[in-house]
């Protein structure tokens, strides 16, 4: 199964369907296109995040291709809120030259949620009942508007301690990937027990790659570790540093300080990954599966919780 | 957040690091430090794997920028 030519066939076919100026519809499709193929390419030492819907459905012994609109419409939000959340933070340089209007990235990731919500009103197409349908619709809006209140607490607040901080990162990513897992598993299933266990495995596997993504941005800050815009990265130097005035009398300026307590953030992060992952075991542990998408799944987990380092 | 007390700790107190290295379950007992059961047990994971624990220099690891879409 190709997943990539999948996802790519469906966003195909809903721009066709749709009724959009030919610039507009010819930039959808590039853009996901290429968010699509750079997920793929990032991937390659593990399936890819696309791969957990269909992994999830076959896992409840479903047909893969019942997935595709699921995990289509799921793509197309992450792009989307991945395109806002460059909005949002003034960084749409990274995203590329095409994209570096801000009402032009604001339109095209609304554009996104629309396509995303035109793919799930045909789950037809792969044989989805439409029981099962409507309640997915319902997950998709759940999520989405817990992504946006993780996003208001994460642009809101100043300074979050390092516990809201983790509210946030299961709100935001833990959500979005808590939706994949469980919408995976609808389209084979509606057994409450396998699809709640499916879902906080995804929340789980999601808060991984938000550490992951915090681990980026402690790479990029290293030139300024004293005045860091992450807000985890904010969180923790400030408890540490308030543990560490508590016990002696350090200069936190003093640089070597500044080497131990980077070094302390970089295990700690990986402590936290650690133990979401064993988390998610415990979930995955709840029900059974079938073998060789459990497999995948599990694979997945391993590369993500040991954040991409090599241990044999 | 205990495993952020004991990231820093193993950090910036070498004989701490080292009695976990030998008794994870006994130092963290001695340190008064209470964790829950997936925080010991993840601990204990990242412990036993070789390499884990650089006190210095700790690499920084692959970031996932698929998202970027560069």
């Amino acid at each position: 199964m190709d997943a990539e030519a999948l996802v790519s066939e469906r966003l195909e076919l809903a721009l066709s369907s749709l009724d959009l100026a030919p610039s507009y519809r010819s930039l959808l499709f590039s853009v996901g296109q290429g968010y699509l193929k750079a997920q793929v390419q990032h991937y390659r030492a593990c399936l890819p995040p696309i791969q957990l819907p269909f992994l999830c459905c076959e896992a409840h012994s479903g047909h893969p291709n019942r997935a595709v609109g699921v995990t289509t419409a799921w793509f197309l939000l992450q792009v989307a809120a991945h395109l806002l959340d460059k909005v949002e933070d003034h960084e749409l340089e990274m995203v590329g030259p095409h994209l570096r209007q801000q009402g032009v990235s604001t339109n095209l990731s609304t554009g996104f949620i629309f396509v995303a919500e035109w793919v799930l009103n045909h789950l037809e197409m792969d044989r989805v009942d439409p029981g099962a349908a409507w309640d997915v619709q319902r997950a998709f809006q759940e999520t989405v508007l817990s992504v946006c209140s993780g996003q208001h607490l994460d642009l809101s607040l100043a300074s979050p301690d390092l516990f809201t901080c983790w509210k946030i990162a299961e709100a935001k990513s833990g959500a979005a990937f808590g939706l994949a897992c469980y919408v995976g598993a609808r389209v084979a299933t509606n057994d409450t027990q396998r699809l709640r266990a499916m879902e906080a495995f995804g929340r789980h596997l999601g808060t991984i790659i938000q550490v992951s993504d915090d681990l980026k941005d402690l790479e990029l800050e290293k030139e300024e570790p004293q005045n860091p815009s992450n807000s985890l990265i904010r969180a923790f130097l400030s408890q540490v540093c308030q543990e560490s005035s508590e016990r002696t009398e350090r200069n936190n300026s003093d640089r070597k300080d500044r080497d131990l307590s980077r070094n302390a953030l970089i295990l700690y992060l990986r402590l936290e990954a650690m133990k979401y992952a064993e988390m998610a075991q415990q979930e995955l542990s709840k029900i059974q599966l079938c073998q060789q998408p459990r497999d995948h799944i599990v694979a997945i987990l391993n590369h993500l919780s040991w954040l991409g380092v090599t241990t044999n | 957040m205990t495993l952020a007390t004991v990231a820093y700790r193993i950090s910036m107190d070498v004989s701490f690091a080292a009695m976990l290295q030998k008794n994870v379950d006994e130092a963290l007992h001695r340190a008064g430090i209470i964790l829950s059961v997936d925080e010991t047990r993840a601990l204990k994971k990242v412990l036993a794997a070789p390499g884990q624990l650089l006190l210095a220099g700790m690499d920084i690891v692959a970031p996932e920028p698929w998202a970027v879409g560069e």
